[in-house]
Protein backbone atom coordinates (compact mmCIF):
# COMPACT_ATOMS: atom_id res chain seq x y z
CA UNK A 1 0.00 0.00 0.00
CA UNK A 2 1.46 3.26 -1.16
CA UNK A 3 -0.52 5.69 1.01
CA UNK A 4 -0.68 3.92 4.37
CA UNK A 5 -2.05 6.24 7.11
CA UNK A 6 -1.89 9.33 4.92
CA UNK A 7 -4.64 11.88 5.37
CA UNK A 8 -6.35 12.87 2.14
CA UNK A 9 -9.06 15.39 1.33
CA UNK A 10 -11.08 14.84 -1.85
CA UNK A 11 -13.55 17.54 -2.91
CA UNK A 12 -16.49 16.70 -5.14
CA UNK A 13 -16.26 13.14 -3.82
CA UNK A 14 -19.97 12.31 -3.92
CA UNK A 15 -19.99 10.68 -7.32
CA UNK A 16 -18.15 10.19 -10.60
CA UNK A 17 -14.42 10.69 -10.64
CA UNK A 18 -14.23 12.17 -7.14
CA UNK A 19 -15.82 9.05 -5.67
CA UNK A 20 -13.45 6.83 -7.65
CA UNK A 21 -10.47 8.84 -6.39
CA UNK A 22 -11.62 8.59 -2.76
CA UNK A 23 -12.04 4.80 -3.00
CA UNK A 24 -8.77 4.26 -4.87
CA UNK A 25 -6.85 6.35 -2.33
CA UNK A 26 -8.49 4.43 0.54
CA UNK A 27 -7.55 1.11 -1.06
CA UNK A 28 -3.93 2.31 -0.97
CA UNK A 29 -4.20 2.80 2.79
CA UNK A 30 -5.18 6.46 3.07
CA UNK A 31 -7.72 7.88 5.49
CA UNK A 32 -10.03 10.00 3.40
CA UNK A 33 -12.05 13.12 4.13
CA UNK A 34 -14.75 13.09 1.51
CA UNK A 35 -16.30 16.45 0.79
CA UNK A 36 -19.12 17.45 -1.51
CA UNK A 37 -21.91 19.98 -1.78
CA UNK A 38 -24.28 16.98 -1.61
CA UNK A 39 -23.83 15.59 1.90
CA UNK A 40 -26.15 12.60 1.35
CA UNK A 41 -24.03 11.26 -1.52
CA UNK A 42 -20.74 11.81 0.21
CA UNK A 43 -21.96 10.05 3.37
CA UNK A 44 -22.58 6.96 1.27
CA UNK A 45 -19.03 7.16 -0.10
CA UNK A 46 -17.79 7.50 3.46
CA UNK A 47 -19.63 4.27 4.37
CA UNK A 48 -17.87 2.45 1.51
CA UNK A 49 -14.51 3.71 2.75
CA UNK A 50 -15.27 2.46 6.27
CA UNK A 51 -15.86 -0.99 4.81
CA UNK A 52 -12.32 -0.85 3.45
CA UNK A 53 -11.13 -0.41 7.04
CA UNK A 54 -10.05 3.22 6.76
CA UNK A 55 -10.97 6.18 8.85
CA UNK A 56 -13.10 8.77 7.14
CA UNK A 57 -15.40 11.72 7.63
CA UNK A 58 -17.94 13.24 5.27
CA UNK A 59 -18.13 17.01 5.09
CA UNK A 60 -20.57 19.23 3.24
CA UNK A 61 -18.58 21.89 1.36
CA UNK A 62 -19.51 24.51 -1.19
CA UNK A 63 -16.03 25.22 -2.62
CA UNK A 64 -17.03 28.76 -3.57
CA UNK A 65 -17.52 29.62 0.10
CA UNK A 66 -14.30 30.45 1.91
CA UNK A 67 -16.09 29.86 5.20
CA UNK A 68 -17.11 26.32 4.24
CA UNK A 69 -13.65 25.58 2.83
CA UNK A 70 -12.06 26.72 6.09
CA UNK A 71 -14.56 24.55 7.94
CA UNK A 72 -13.49 21.54 5.83
CA UNK A 73 -9.86 22.11 6.77
CA UNK A 74 -10.66 22.57 10.45
CA UNK A 75 -12.77 19.39 10.60
CA UNK A 76 -9.96 17.48 8.91
CA UNK A 77 -7.36 18.78 11.34
CA UNK A 78 -9.60 18.01 14.32
CA UNK A 79 -10.06 14.41 13.21
CA UNK A 80 -6.63 13.62 11.74
CA UNK A 81 -4.21 16.34 12.92
CA UNK A 82 -2.73 17.17 9.54
CA UNK A 83 -3.30 16.94 5.78
CA UNK A 84 -0.90 15.02 3.53
CA UNK A 85 -2.73 15.00 0.22
CA UNK A 86 -5.39 17.15 -1.42
CA UNK A 87 -7.39 16.16 -4.48
CA UNK A 88 -9.22 19.28 -5.60
CA UNK A 89 -11.83 17.73 -7.84
CA UNK A 90 -15.14 19.59 -7.40
CA UNK A 91 -16.24 20.82 -10.80
CA UNK A 92 -19.22 21.59 -12.99
CA UNK A 93 -20.02 22.23 -16.63
CA UNK A 94 -22.77 23.65 -18.80
CA UNK A 95 -23.22 24.25 -22.50
CA UNK A 96 -24.16 27.37 -24.39
CA UNK A 97 -22.75 29.56 -27.15
CA UNK A 98 -20.95 32.72 -26.05
CA UNK A 99 -23.43 35.05 -27.76
CA UNK A 100 -26.30 33.51 -25.79
CA UNK A 101 -24.38 32.86 -22.58
CA UNK A 102 -26.02 34.36 -19.48
CA UNK A 103 -23.53 35.87 -17.08
CA UNK A 104 -24.72 33.42 -14.39
CA UNK A 105 -23.42 30.51 -16.48
CA UNK A 106 -20.01 32.15 -16.86
CA UNK A 107 -19.88 32.69 -13.09
CA UNK A 108 -21.15 29.16 -12.36
CA UNK A 109 -18.28 27.55 -14.31
CA UNK A 110 -15.58 30.01 -13.27
CA UNK A 111 -16.54 30.19 -9.59
CA UNK A 112 -16.70 26.46 -8.89
CA UNK A 113 -13.96 25.23 -11.23
CA UNK A 114 -11.38 28.00 -10.92
CA UNK A 115 -12.07 30.09 -7.84
CA UNK A 116 -13.01 26.93 -5.92
CA UNK A 117 -9.58 25.51 -6.81
CA UNK A 118 -7.93 28.67 -5.50
CA UNK A 119 -9.88 28.71 -2.22
CA UNK A 120 -9.39 25.00 -1.46
CA UNK A 121 -5.71 24.82 -2.41
CA UNK A 122 -4.88 28.02 -0.54
CA UNK A 123 -6.53 26.85 2.69
CA UNK A 124 -4.91 23.40 2.53
CA UNK A 125 -1.49 24.64 1.42
CA UNK A 126 -1.30 26.88 4.48
CA UNK A 127 -1.44 23.73 6.62
CA UNK A 128 0.99 21.81 4.41
CA UNK A 129 3.53 24.66 4.62
CA UNK A 130 3.59 24.23 8.41
CA UNK A 131 4.95 20.71 8.06
CA UNK A 132 6.93 21.44 4.88
CA UNK A 133 5.38 18.51 3.06
CA UNK A 134 2.38 17.74 0.92
CA UNK A 135 0.88 16.70 -2.39
CA UNK A 136 -1.76 18.72 -4.18
CA UNK A 137 -3.58 17.33 -7.20
CA UNK A 138 -6.05 19.50 -9.08
CA UNK A 139 -8.44 17.95 -11.55
CA UNK A 140 -8.44 20.14 -14.64
CA UNK A 141 -9.52 18.69 -17.98
CA UNK A 142 -8.51 18.14 -21.56
CA UNK A 143 -10.57 21.34 -21.90
CA UNK A 144 -7.66 23.11 -20.23
CA UNK A 145 -5.57 22.59 -23.34
CA UNK A 146 -7.89 23.25 -26.26
CA UNK A 147 -11.23 24.68 -27.23
CA UNK A 148 -14.71 23.46 -28.09
CA UNK A 149 -17.84 25.24 -29.19
CA UNK A 150 -20.53 25.79 -26.52
CA UNK A 151 -18.12 25.44 -23.61
CA UNK A 152 -16.06 28.62 -23.65
CA UNK A 153 -16.69 29.23 -19.94
CA UNK A 154 -15.75 25.67 -19.00
CA UNK A 155 -12.59 25.79 -21.14
CA UNK A 156 -11.69 29.18 -19.68
CA UNK A 157 -12.02 27.80 -16.16
CA UNK A 158 -9.93 24.69 -16.87
CA UNK A 159 -7.22 26.67 -18.68
CA UNK A 160 -7.17 28.84 -15.58
CA UNK A 161 -6.67 25.82 -13.32
CA UNK A 162 -3.66 24.63 -15.33
CA UNK A 163 -1.92 28.03 -15.22
CA UNK A 164 -2.80 28.49 -11.55
CA UNK A 165 -1.30 25.08 -10.73
CA UNK A 166 1.96 25.99 -12.49
CA UNK A 167 2.25 29.23 -10.52
CA UNK A 168 1.35 27.59 -7.22
CA UNK A 169 3.86 24.80 -7.85
CA UNK A 170 6.63 27.38 -8.18
CA UNK A 171 5.62 29.05 -4.93
CA UNK A 172 5.34 25.85 -2.90
CA UNK A 173 8.38 24.02 -4.28
CA UNK A 174 10.65 25.33 -1.53
CA UNK A 175 8.18 24.04 1.08
CA UNK A 176 8.42 20.47 -0.18
CA UNK A 177 4.92 20.53 -1.64
CA UNK A 178 4.22 19.32 -5.16
CA UNK A 179 1.28 20.61 -7.17
CA UNK A 180 0.09 18.95 -10.36
CA UNK A 181 -3.05 18.89 -12.44
CA UNK A 182 -4.73 15.99 -14.20
CA UNK A 183 -6.51 16.45 -17.52
CA UNK A 184 -9.10 13.72 -18.06
CA UNK A 185 -10.56 13.25 -21.53
CA UNK A 186 -13.92 11.59 -22.22
CA UNK A 187 -14.72 9.79 -18.96
CA UNK A 188 -17.98 7.99 -18.11
CA UNK A 189 -19.55 10.15 -15.41
CA UNK A 190 -22.88 11.82 -14.78
CA UNK A 191 -21.29 15.01 -16.13
CA UNK A 192 -20.63 13.23 -19.40
CA UNK A 193 -24.17 11.85 -19.45
CA UNK A 194 -25.50 15.39 -19.18
CA UNK A 195 -23.05 16.72 -21.76
CA UNK A 196 -23.82 14.16 -24.45
CA UNK A 197 -27.51 14.87 -23.93
CA UNK A 198 -26.98 18.63 -24.24
CA UNK A 199 -24.75 18.12 -27.27
CA UNK A 200 -27.44 16.09 -28.98
CA UNK A 201 -30.06 18.74 -28.21
CA UNK A 202 -27.85 21.57 -29.45
CA UNK A 203 -27.03 19.68 -32.63
CA UNK A 204 -30.69 18.88 -33.31
CA UNK A 205 -31.65 17.06 -36.53
CA UNK A 206 -32.55 13.98 -34.52
CA UNK A 207 -29.08 13.53 -33.01
CA UNK A 208 -29.10 11.13 -30.05
CA UNK A 209 -26.82 11.03 -26.98
CA UNK A 210 -25.45 7.68 -28.17
CA UNK A 211 -24.40 9.29 -31.48
CA UNK A 212 -22.32 11.79 -29.52
CA UNK A 213 -20.84 8.97 -27.39
CA UNK A 214 -19.88 7.11 -30.52
CA UNK A 215 -18.10 10.22 -31.80
CA UNK A 216 -16.20 10.51 -28.52
CA UNK A 217 -15.02 6.93 -28.95
CA UNK A 218 -14.01 7.63 -32.56
CA UNK A 219 -12.00 10.65 -31.42
CA UNK A 220 -10.16 8.51 -28.86
CA UNK A 221 -7.22 6.50 -30.25
CA UNK A 222 -7.56 3.84 -27.57
CA UNK A 223 -11.10 3.33 -28.84
CA UNK A 224 -13.21 3.53 -25.69
CA UNK A 225 -14.72 5.93 -23.20
CA UNK A 226 -12.52 6.21 -20.11
CA UNK A 227 -13.70 5.04 -16.70
CA UNK A 228 -13.25 7.08 -13.49
CA UNK A 229 -10.89 4.32 -12.31
CA UNK A 230 -8.58 5.03 -15.27
CA UNK A 231 -8.07 8.54 -13.93
CA UNK A 232 -7.94 7.38 -10.30
CA UNK A 233 -4.79 5.34 -11.04
CA UNK A 234 -3.01 8.52 -12.15
CA UNK A 235 -4.28 10.44 -9.13
CA UNK A 236 -2.92 7.71 -6.82
CA UNK A 237 0.43 7.92 -8.61
CA UNK A 238 0.53 11.71 -8.18
CA UNK A 239 -0.46 11.31 -4.51
CA UNK A 240 2.31 8.79 -3.86
CA UNK A 241 6.07 9.07 -3.51
CA UNK A 242 6.37 7.56 -6.98
CA UNK A 243 5.86 11.06 -8.36
CA UNK A 244 8.13 12.87 -5.91
CA UNK A 245 10.12 14.70 -8.61
CA UNK A 246 7.07 15.96 -10.53
CA UNK A 247 5.52 19.36 -9.99
CA UNK A 248 3.71 22.03 -12.01
CA UNK A 249 2.61 19.50 -14.63
CA UNK A 250 -0.72 18.95 -16.39
CA UNK A 251 -1.04 15.22 -17.10
CA UNK A 252 -3.37 14.04 -19.87
CA UNK A 253 -5.49 10.95 -19.20
CA UNK A 254 -7.38 10.92 -22.46
CA UNK A 255 -6.87 7.60 -24.20
CA UNK A 256 -4.57 9.35 -26.64
CA UNK A 257 -6.99 12.09 -27.60
CA UNK A 258 -5.13 15.36 -28.07
CA UNK A 259 -6.89 18.65 -27.73
CA UNK A 260 -4.28 21.32 -28.26
CA UNK A 261 -5.18 23.84 -30.88
CA UNK B 1 -2.31 49.96 -46.10
CA UNK B 2 -3.62 46.63 -44.95
CA UNK B 3 -6.52 47.75 -42.76
CA UNK B 4 -8.10 50.56 -44.73
CA UNK B 5 -11.90 50.61 -44.37
CA UNK B 6 -11.53 48.58 -41.16
CA UNK B 7 -12.77 49.72 -37.78
CA UNK B 8 -11.32 48.56 -34.48
CA UNK B 9 -12.25 48.80 -30.86
CA UNK B 10 -9.49 48.55 -28.25
CA UNK B 11 -10.09 47.94 -24.55
CA UNK B 12 -7.26 49.01 -22.23
CA UNK B 13 -4.61 51.35 -23.60
CA UNK B 14 -2.41 52.33 -20.68
CA UNK B 15 0.62 50.29 -21.70
CA UNK B 16 3.41 50.44 -24.23
CA UNK B 17 1.99 47.35 -25.93
CA UNK B 18 -1.50 48.86 -26.30
CA UNK B 19 -0.10 52.15 -27.52
CA UNK B 20 2.05 50.41 -30.12
CA UNK B 21 -1.01 48.42 -31.25
CA UNK B 22 -3.22 51.51 -31.59
CA UNK B 23 -0.55 53.41 -33.51
CA UNK B 24 0.11 50.47 -35.81
CA UNK B 25 -3.61 49.95 -36.49
CA UNK B 26 -3.93 53.61 -37.39
CA UNK B 27 -0.86 53.53 -39.60
CA UNK B 28 -2.49 50.68 -41.52
CA UNK B 29 -5.61 52.79 -42.13
CA UNK B 30 -7.85 51.57 -39.32
CA UNK B 31 -10.30 53.78 -37.46
CA UNK B 32 -10.32 53.08 -33.73
CA UNK B 33 -12.41 53.57 -30.64
CA UNK B 34 -9.95 53.45 -27.75
CA UNK B 35 -11.16 52.82 -24.23
CA UNK B 36 -9.50 52.59 -20.88
CA UNK B 37 -10.47 52.40 -17.24
CA UNK B 38 -9.03 55.91 -17.05
CA UNK B 39 -10.96 58.19 -19.39
CA UNK B 40 -8.18 60.78 -19.63
CA UNK B 41 -5.63 58.14 -20.68
CA UNK B 42 -7.91 56.99 -23.51
CA UNK B 43 -8.65 60.55 -24.58
CA UNK B 44 -4.99 61.50 -24.51
CA UNK B 45 -3.97 58.58 -26.71
CA UNK B 46 -6.89 59.22 -29.07
CA UNK B 47 -5.77 62.83 -29.44
CA UNK B 48 -2.38 61.62 -30.68
CA UNK B 49 -3.80 59.33 -33.39
CA UNK B 50 -5.91 60.13 -36.48
CA UNK B 51 -9.49 58.88 -36.79
CA UNK B 52 -9.82 57.74 -33.20
CA UNK B 53 -12.16 58.37 -30.32
CA UNK B 54 -11.25 57.92 -26.67
CA UNK B 55 -13.73 56.83 -24.00
CA UNK B 56 -13.61 55.66 -20.38
CA UNK B 57 -14.87 52.14 -19.57
CA UNK B 58 -14.48 49.61 -16.77
CA UNK B 59 -14.27 46.21 -18.48
CA UNK B 60 -15.53 44.52 -15.31
CA UNK B 61 -18.94 46.08 -16.00
CA UNK B 62 -20.86 44.77 -19.01
CA UNK B 63 -22.79 48.04 -19.37
CA UNK B 64 -19.48 49.87 -19.84
CA UNK B 65 -18.29 47.37 -22.45
CA UNK B 66 -21.59 47.71 -24.31
CA UNK B 67 -21.26 51.50 -24.18
CA UNK B 68 -17.91 51.29 -26.01
CA UNK B 69 -19.32 48.86 -28.57
CA UNK B 70 -22.36 51.09 -29.13
CA UNK B 71 -20.18 54.17 -29.57
CA UNK B 72 -18.05 52.28 -32.05
CA UNK B 73 -21.09 51.25 -34.09
CA UNK B 74 -22.51 54.76 -33.92
CA UNK B 75 -19.26 56.35 -35.10
CA UNK B 76 -18.10 53.86 -37.68
CA UNK B 77 -21.09 51.63 -38.46
CA UNK B 78 -19.40 48.26 -37.93
CA UNK B 79 -16.69 46.55 -35.91
CA UNK B 80 -14.08 44.56 -37.81
CA UNK B 81 -11.47 44.14 -35.12
CA UNK B 82 -11.91 43.87 -31.34
CA UNK B 83 -8.86 43.89 -29.10
CA UNK B 84 -8.75 43.28 -25.38
CA UNK B 85 -5.63 44.77 -23.88
CA UNK B 86 -7.05 44.86 -20.34
CA UNK B 87 -4.20 43.55 -18.24
CA UNK B 88 -3.86 43.91 -14.51
CA UNK B 89 -1.14 41.98 -12.68
CA UNK B 90 -0.93 41.49 -8.94
CA UNK B 91 2.48 40.41 -7.71
CA UNK B 92 1.69 38.61 -4.47
CA UNK B 93 2.16 35.19 -2.93
CA UNK B 94 -0.88 32.95 -3.42
CA UNK B 95 -1.03 32.26 0.32
CA UNK B 96 -1.50 35.99 0.93
CA UNK B 97 -4.06 36.53 -1.84
CA UNK B 98 -7.53 37.51 -0.60
CA UNK B 99 -10.70 36.32 -2.28
CA UNK B 100 -11.44 39.91 -3.29
CA UNK B 101 -8.01 40.32 -4.88
CA UNK B 102 -8.49 37.07 -6.79
CA UNK B 103 -11.89 38.22 -8.08
CA UNK B 104 -10.56 41.60 -9.13
CA UNK B 105 -7.73 40.20 -11.23
CA UNK B 106 -9.77 37.35 -12.77
CA UNK B 107 -12.67 39.67 -13.61
CA UNK B 108 -10.48 42.37 -15.08
CA UNK B 109 -8.42 40.04 -17.28
CA UNK B 110 -10.77 37.13 -18.09
CA UNK B 111 -14.38 38.11 -17.53
CA UNK B 112 -13.65 41.23 -19.59
CA UNK B 113 -12.86 38.95 -22.53
CA UNK B 114 -16.25 37.26 -22.17
CA UNK B 115 -18.08 40.61 -22.03
CA UNK B 116 -16.19 41.97 -25.02
CA UNK B 117 -16.60 38.85 -27.16
CA UNK B 118 -20.29 38.60 -26.38
CA UNK B 119 -20.96 42.24 -27.21
CA UNK B 120 -18.99 42.51 -30.46
CA UNK B 121 -20.05 39.13 -31.86
CA UNK B 122 -23.56 40.14 -32.90
CA UNK B 123 -22.23 42.76 -35.27
CA UNK B 124 -19.45 40.51 -36.56
CA UNK B 125 -21.88 37.63 -37.18
CA UNK B 126 -24.19 40.00 -39.08
CA UNK B 127 -21.24 41.10 -41.21
CA UNK B 128 -19.95 37.54 -41.61
CA UNK B 129 -16.51 38.94 -40.85
CA UNK B 130 -14.36 39.87 -37.89
CA UNK B 131 -11.23 39.40 -35.83
CA UNK B 132 -11.11 39.16 -32.05
CA UNK B 133 -7.71 39.32 -30.38
CA UNK B 134 -6.96 38.99 -26.70
CA UNK B 135 -3.63 40.34 -25.51
CA UNK B 136 -2.94 37.90 -22.70
CA UNK B 137 0.49 36.90 -21.39
CA UNK B 138 3.28 34.38 -21.64
CA UNK B 139 2.55 33.86 -17.93
CA UNK B 140 -0.58 31.97 -19.05
CA UNK B 141 1.73 29.32 -20.47
CA UNK B 142 4.65 29.39 -18.04
CA UNK B 143 2.98 30.02 -14.66
CA UNK B 144 5.36 32.26 -12.73
CA UNK B 145 5.49 32.34 -8.93
CA UNK B 146 3.63 35.17 -7.15
CA UNK B 147 1.44 35.82 -10.18
CA UNK B 148 -1.03 32.95 -9.87
CA UNK B 149 -4.24 34.97 -10.28
CA UNK B 150 -2.72 36.73 -13.27
CA UNK B 151 -1.55 33.48 -14.90
CA UNK B 152 -4.90 31.80 -14.20
CA UNK B 153 -6.90 34.70 -15.60
CA UNK B 154 -4.81 35.02 -18.74
CA UNK B 155 -4.99 31.29 -19.48
CA UNK B 156 -8.74 31.43 -18.81
CA UNK B 157 -8.91 34.12 -21.45
CA UNK B 158 -7.04 31.87 -23.89
CA UNK B 159 -9.42 28.99 -23.12
CA UNK B 160 -12.40 31.20 -23.87
CA UNK B 161 -10.84 32.39 -27.13
CA UNK B 162 -9.98 28.86 -28.26
CA UNK B 163 -13.54 27.67 -27.69
CA UNK B 164 -14.95 30.77 -29.31
CA UNK B 165 -12.80 30.20 -32.39
CA UNK B 166 -14.60 26.85 -32.84
CA UNK B 167 -18.03 28.43 -32.36
CA UNK B 168 -17.64 31.14 -34.99
CA UNK B 169 -15.60 29.18 -37.52
CA UNK B 170 -18.48 29.31 -40.01
CA UNK B 171 -19.05 33.04 -39.51
CA UNK B 172 -15.67 34.02 -40.94
CA UNK B 173 -14.62 35.38 -37.56
CA UNK B 174 -11.06 34.77 -36.40
CA UNK B 175 -10.23 34.55 -32.72
CA UNK B 176 -6.65 34.58 -31.47
CA UNK B 177 -4.48 35.54 -28.51
CA UNK B 178 -1.12 37.25 -28.19
CA UNK B 179 1.10 36.35 -25.24
CA UNK B 180 3.60 39.12 -24.45
CA UNK B 181 6.74 37.75 -22.84
CA UNK B 182 7.12 40.33 -20.13
CA UNK B 183 4.88 42.33 -17.84
CA UNK B 184 4.95 46.09 -17.98
CA UNK B 185 5.19 48.14 -14.85
CA UNK B 186 1.87 49.79 -15.80
CA UNK B 187 0.11 46.42 -15.48
CA UNK B 188 1.61 45.79 -12.08
CA UNK B 189 0.74 49.33 -11.00
CA UNK B 190 -2.84 48.88 -12.22
CA UNK B 191 -3.20 45.52 -10.47
CA UNK B 192 -1.94 47.09 -7.26
CA UNK B 193 -4.24 50.08 -7.64
CA UNK B 194 -7.34 47.95 -8.29
CA UNK B 195 -6.67 45.79 -5.25
CA UNK B 196 -5.49 48.50 -2.86
CA UNK B 197 -1.87 47.32 -2.79
CA UNK B 198 1.38 49.21 -3.20
CA UNK B 199 2.89 48.82 -6.66
CA UNK B 200 6.01 46.64 -6.58
CA UNK B 201 9.41 48.09 -7.12
CA UNK B 202 10.43 48.20 -10.76
CA UNK B 203 13.43 46.10 -9.84
CA UNK B 204 11.39 42.96 -9.11
CA UNK B 205 11.99 41.72 -12.60
CA UNK B 206 15.26 41.62 -14.37
CA UNK B 207 16.17 40.84 -17.92
CA UNK B 208 16.73 37.11 -18.28
CA UNK B 209 17.84 36.73 -21.85
CA UNK B 210 20.45 39.19 -23.04
CA UNK B 211 19.69 38.01 -26.59
CA UNK B 212 16.33 39.71 -26.70
CA UNK B 213 15.75 43.45 -26.55
CA UNK B 214 12.37 43.75 -24.86
CA UNK B 215 12.00 47.35 -25.94
CA UNK B 216 11.25 45.94 -29.39
CA UNK B 217 8.47 43.68 -28.18
CA UNK B 218 5.50 46.13 -28.27
CA UNK B 219 6.06 46.88 -31.93
CA UNK B 220 6.73 43.23 -32.77
CA UNK B 221 3.42 42.29 -31.13
CA UNK B 222 1.63 45.09 -32.99
CA UNK B 223 3.05 43.78 -36.28
CA UNK B 224 1.79 40.28 -35.55
CA UNK B 225 -1.59 41.63 -34.50
CA UNK B 226 -1.99 43.51 -37.78
CA UNK B 227 -1.10 40.35 -39.66
CA UNK B 228 -3.73 38.35 -37.73
CA UNK B 229 -6.37 41.06 -38.19
CA UNK B 230 -5.67 41.61 -41.88
CA UNK B 231 -6.70 39.56 -44.87
CA UNK B 232 -3.27 37.89 -44.87
CA UNK B 233 -4.10 36.19 -41.59
CA UNK B 234 -7.53 34.98 -42.66
CA UNK B 235 -6.72 31.29 -42.23
CA UNK B 236 -5.40 31.64 -38.68
CA UNK B 237 -7.73 31.11 -35.74
CA UNK B 238 -7.77 29.64 -32.24
CA UNK B 239 -4.07 30.33 -31.71
CA UNK B 240 -2.17 31.85 -28.78
CA UNK B 241 1.18 33.27 -29.85
CA UNK B 242 4.21 34.15 -27.84
CA UNK B 243 7.20 35.57 -29.68
CA UNK B 244 10.13 33.72 -28.20
CA UNK B 245 10.83 30.79 -25.92
CA UNK B 246 13.51 32.59 -23.96
CA UNK B 247 11.60 34.10 -21.10
CA UNK B 248 12.79 37.66 -21.19
CA UNK B 249 12.20 38.41 -17.57
CA UNK B 250 12.29 36.47 -14.39
CA UNK B 251 11.12 37.38 -10.99
CA UNK B 252 13.70 38.46 -8.48
CA UNK B 253 13.88 36.21 -5.39
CA UNK B 254 11.60 33.61 -6.95
CA UNK B 255 13.21 33.15 -10.31
CA UNK B 256 11.40 29.98 -11.25
CA UNK B 257 9.05 29.35 -14.11
CA UNK B 258 7.44 26.03 -14.92
CA UNK B 259 8.08 24.47 -18.29
CA UNK B 260 5.13 24.14 -20.62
Amino acid sequence: MRLKNKTVIVTGAGRGMGKAFALALAKEGANVVVSDINLTEVKQVSEEIKKLGRETIAVKTDVTSKKEVDDLVQKTLKKFGSIDILVSNAGVSSMEHVVDMPEEKWDFNMDINLKGTFLVTQAVAKEMIKKQNGKIICIASMAGKGGAATQAHYHASKHGVIAYVKSLAMELASSGITVNSVCPGAIKTSMQDREVKWSAEIRGAGAQPDDIREELVNFTPLGRIGQPEDVAKVVVFLASDDSSFMTGQAINVTGGQVNTL
Amino acid sequence: MRLSDKNAVVFGCNSLIAKAICKKLSAEGCKIVISDLKKDVAEQLASEINDTVGIGADVRIEKDVKKVVDLSLEKFGKIDIAINCSRAALFKETMELSEKEWDTIVDFNAKSMYYIAKNVLRNMIDNNSGSIIGVTSKAAKSGPANLSAYAASMNASIGLLRSLSCEVRNNNIKVNALCPGYIEHEELALGAELTGNTPPDKGIYVQFSPLIDITEEPEALANLLVYLASDEGRFITGQAYHLHDDDVTYWRNLGLEAEM
